[in-house]
């Protein structure tokens, strides 16, 4: 029992020394990705502006050795193989620039006082962005990849909480796109682009945009790049949003509240290409108006 | 075209391509190629500057259509007559004859505009029907964005991209020779997307002539992307074929046509282009005969003779193009492009320009255009072209338009511009004639000029009027044809109701029209016979009405109306231009969808007495009905179309262009496989 008192005392006391402490230090642990960079250096600014301080360590193939012996308060991991190489490190951590897909084929083992912010946006803000700026398209098509298959049925379930009738073509192959969308665009108003390597690539994307176009239907679609190479509306969350979220996390668990294991992106943008818009004749409202009365539907 | 230019810029190309697969967990930050870029983007009909017609897939297919000319008459004020049954003319408000001369006409952009005489040789275009994305027409000037010859409209046909993996084939088999194909296959994947298309058109013409032709064409276009900014975009395509001319006689012709294309476009953003291109295009048209015509003589002056006609005319002409456009700010109010173009046309044809050399004609052009929204209620756009050519007038074509809307789906355009037709090198520099047989000519030559001065009829005109005359002998100094237009036009765009309207008021005002003036050259006579120069002499004004609507009234159906009353008045100097617009033009295409995959389609065509220009007879008012019935259905799994067409399918004879070549019903069977 005594022995029980001792130990709780030291690791209070441990855990007060660092989380009280005026400058707690923070190690990013980071893939080698230009995004994981630029919200490296996005989080190297926060913190020093927060007073903290912070250490930088790029994982590769190879987990570096340093990695165990680097002392911190938290740690970020940025990008999958960071997240994967810090997980049982026994340190508060924040995960980020993660796929839901990536998370669903590699499932993580359980860790206390760890948080994972995916990239992915929630299937509600979807539907609702859909419904904000489309009130009279119901009908949403949807290409569904490998990566997609298994969240179909949920997909159809929430759409149809909207209001809105998911219509779900499967894609098994790069070719077969183009024939995919030509029978799935007459019966759909919107084409919904969700993150699938097999469906939405470099390669891909001009015959699905292409295709889209000629037929009037406009792309609803999940990145900045995406909506300037023509989807019409495109929901993504900058790194600039992502690390927004990956300092208040931080400060939530130094604090020492709980955090969900998984989280949704909190902040987002809503870009519309206005030049597709216009030549597709639909009149939308303007960005600032669908980010901000999304925001109030979340 | 020639090839290393483009296979040293596609290894270059290749050389630069940086694209690695993108990496599974970050889709959200993988960079993109501009996919649809401001040259793809097409711009709503209700904010052009201009009236325009858009022609889709769909109603290309539903109209039946077998070759592009037969599309227009789909389109407001549209009039499309055949001389014979492959030389069509395609003529928007009047003012033509076979050699359409005031519309531009273009595919993806680059003119087909005949450096020659003028007007466009439609059975050669190197496309299929099926190869054709959507065709837009601006009704009325367009020389602001175009330049010279977009004087009465403007044609352009787009074709279609590469989209992925895609093989498709059209047979068309009916009666009056009409035997057509086309196979086309689409492929490449990621960084290179290329389609390919090859295919022919035959029929016989019309029943009283023998006027059968058969073109054969290929077209491929390659897109290559360099990088998520940079594409090379790089075409070829050819036709060649033959056909007969039955006038006086039968005369035969082969023609071959090649063009190329290559461009390369960078693109930062959706609404920031920048391209280059140069284009190459080159034609040759041979009427190679050699025949002997029977000279009846005249008693105790001349004796018979058999002559030989030496008919080898060949025409060759070649057209290379540099130009560059700039466009910015397509996501923001204001939005403008900006750009240049030089131009050379080569023409070679010792008959028709008595020169055994080339002769070029010169062009440079720049020009800007702008498009700034006021307000939710006003855009203003604004535009013009400076044109510097050889053969015709240095100028400017500006155009000024404003689109007010009235309430959502309503607005007024209004619109005022001017354009104008640089003098073809025929209309400026003919000679056209043909070499007198040295027999002739030394008989002539026995005849005291006294006896051959007061010769009696018919010999007279016998002999002044000779297959050896000069038919034509152009003394230049011609001038560019000038047009002012005005137009008012309300726009109804109201998706709910699937309707879009336009109903528009214009009037033009047209001066110094180019016709054949009558003049007399001497020949080897010594007596003088009556023969053609050019002249800008006539004035014409035109105005009317036109009315367009489309509409899906319920699901599966489709109904497009276009109807004009147009007035002409004219000075009507050199030729009779108040009888070559019909006073009324109407046409309706009703598609539906039926059960059972069966799709139907009936077409109504009504043009008003007319007249073509050069030799063209008074036509009376005429109508006609096209049926298409068609079914789609799975054939080994792929889509599969089988149709029946019928075109004036309850076959009225009206007479077409002359009052000789009677227009009778043409029905064929259409299969279409896509794989």
């Amino acid at each position: 029992m005594l022995q029980r008192l001792i130990w709780l005392t030291l690791v209070l006391a441990i855990w007060a020394s660092t989380s009280a402490s005026a400058a707690p230090r923070i190690v990013v642990v980071r893939d080698d990705s230009p995004v994981a960079r630029q919200v490296a250096d996005m989080l190297g600014h926060e913190v020093s502006r927060l007073g903290w301080s912070s250490a930088e360590i790029v994982v590769g193939d190879q987990l570096p050795a340093d990695l165990r012996r680097e002392e911190g308060a938290a740690t970020v991991a940025l990008g999958f193989t960071a997240v994967q190489a810090t997980r049982l490190l026994g340190r508060p951590t924040v995960g980020a620039l993660v796929t839901r897909a990536a998370m669903e084929e590699s499932p993580l083992p359980p860790a206390e006082r760890s948080t994972v912010i995916m990239l992915d946006q929630p299937v509600e803000r979807w539907s609702a962005l859909i419904r904000l700026a489309f009130a009279d398209r119901s009908l949403v098509g949807l290409l569904a990849g490998p990566t997609l298959q298994r969240s179909i049925r949920t997909l159809e379930r929430k759409f149809q909480d909207r209001g809105l009738v998911l219509v779900a073509e499967t894609v098994n192959s790069g070719e077969s796109i183009v024939p995919t969308l030509d029978r799935l665009l007459p019966r759909t108003r919107v084409l919904l682009a969700l993150p699938d390597p097999l469906v939405h690539n470099r390669g891909t994307v001009q015959p699905l945009l292409l295709t889209t176009y000629r037929a009037g239907i406009p792309v609803v679609a999940y990145s900045e790049a995406y909506v300037n190479a023509g989807a019409t509306i495109s929901l993504y969350s900058t790194p600039k949003q992502v690390s927004e979220q990956i300092i208040e996390s931080l400060q939530q668990l130094l604090e020492g509240h709980p955090a969900a294991a998984l989280q949704s992106p909190r902040y987002f943008t809503v870009g519309v290409n206005r030049a597709v818009a216009r030549s597709l004749g639909l009149s939308l409202p303007s960005d600032g108006e669908l980010q901000e009365r999304l925001q109030g539907t979340d | 075209m020639s090839k290393k230019p483009i296979l040293v810029l596609v290894a270059l190309a290749t050389a630069r391509i940086t694209f690695a697969a993108g990496s599974p967990a970050e889709p959200f930050f993988d960079e993109l190629p501009v996919v649809l870029s401001a040259s793809r983007l097409v711009q709503p009909v209700a904010d052009a500057p201009a009236a325009v017609t858009v022609i889709d897939r769909e109603t290309i297919r539903a109209s039946g259509a077998r070759q592009v000319q037969e599309l227009f008459r789909l389109v407001p004020g549209f009039v499309v007559g055949y001389r014979n049954g492959h030389e069509p003319s395609v003529s928007y408000q009047g003012l033509a004859d076979g050699y359409v001369r005031r519309l531009q006409v273009m595919i993806d952009g680059v003119s087909i505009y005949s450096p020659v005489y003028g007007g466009v040789d439609w059975r050669e275009l190197p496309i299929a029907i099926d190869d054709i994305e959507r065709i837009e027409i601006v009704r009325g000037p367009n020389g602001a964005s175009f330049g010279a010859n977009a004087f009465l409209a403007m044609i352009n046909i787009i074709t279609r991209e590469a989209v992925g993996h895609e093989t498709g084939l059209t047979l068309n088999a009916g009666r009056d020779g009409i035997a057509d194909w086309n196979a086309r296959h689409s492929g490449g994947d990621g960084n290179l997307l290329y389609r390919i298309s090859v295919g022919q058109r035959a029929d016989n013409g019309f029943d009283a002539v023998s006027d059968n032709s058969r073109t054969g064409f290929m077209n491929l276009r390659a897109n290559l992307r360099l990088d998520s900014t940079e594409e090379v975009a790089a075409s070829v395509a050819a036709s060649n074929g033959s056909g007969q001319i039955d006038e006086n006689f039968v005369r035969p012709q082969t023609f071959e046509n090649y063009h190329g294309n290559l461009r390369w476009t960078r693109t930062t953003d959706a609404g920031s282009e920048f391209w280059l291109q140069l284009n190459h295009a080159q034609r040759h048209l041979t009427e190679d005969q050699h025949y002997l015509t029977r000279m009846p003589g005249i008693p105790g002056i001349l004796p018979a003779m058999d002559l030989p006609v030496d008919m080898a005319y060949k025409v060759e002409a070649t057209r290379d193009e540099f130009e560059t456009q700039w466009t910015a700010g397509s996501t923001s109010a204001l939005r403008w492009l900006g750009g240049g173009q030089w131009r050379q046309d080569a023409v070679r044809s010792p008959g028709l320009f008595d020169n055994p050399g080339w002769l070029r004609n010169n062009l440079w052009r720049l020009f800007a255009n702008a498009e700034y929204r006021l307000s939710e209620r006003l855009l203003l756009h604004a535009g013009a072209t400076y044109e510097h050519p050889s053969l015709g007038d240095s100028g400017l074509s500006p155009r000024v338009a404003a689109i007010a809307t009235l309430a959502p789906g309503h607005s007024l355009r209004f619109s005022v511009s001017h354009a104008q037709r640089n003098p073809t090198p025929y209309e400026e520099s003919t000679q056209h004639g043909y070499a007198v047989p040295d027999a002739l000519r030394e008989a002539v030559a026995a005849i005291p000029p006294e006896k051959l001065a007061s010769l009696p009829e018919p010999y007279k005109t016998m002999i002044q009027q000779t297959v050896y005359r000069q038919f034509a002998m152009a003394s230049g100094g011609l001038v560019s044809e000038k047009i002012f237009s005005a137009d008012i036009a309300y726009q109804a765009h109201l998706p709910a109701l699937h309707l879009d309207g336009e109903l528009r008021y214009f009037h033009n005002r047209i001066t110094g029209l180019i016709y054949t003036f009558p003049i007399s050259v001497p020949t080897f006579t010594g007596l003088k016979n009556d023969s053609w120069d050019f002249r800008n002499r006539d004035d014409a004004h035109v105005q009317g009405i036109e009315g367009s609507l489309n509409w899906s009234p319920w699901a599966g159906g489709q109904v497009n109306v276009a109807a004009t009353h147009t007035r002409i008045r004219s000075s009507n100097l050199d030729a009779n231009y108040s009888a070559t617009v019909p006073d009324r033009t109407a046409s309706v295409l009703l598609r539906q969808q039926l059960p059972a995959d069966f799709a139907v389609s009936v077409g109504y065509y009504f043009v008003g007495p007319m007249r073509w220009l050069s030799g063209g007879d008074p036509l009376p008012a005429s109508e006609r009905f096209d049926l298409r019935l068609a079914r789609t259905f799975l054939w080994d799994g792929h889509r599969t179309e089988l149709a029946a067409i019928a075109q004036n399918i309850t076959d009225r004879h009206y007479p077409d262009f002359f009052d000789y070549l009677v227009a009778r019903r043409l029905a064929w069977l259409q299969l279409r496989y896509e794989y």
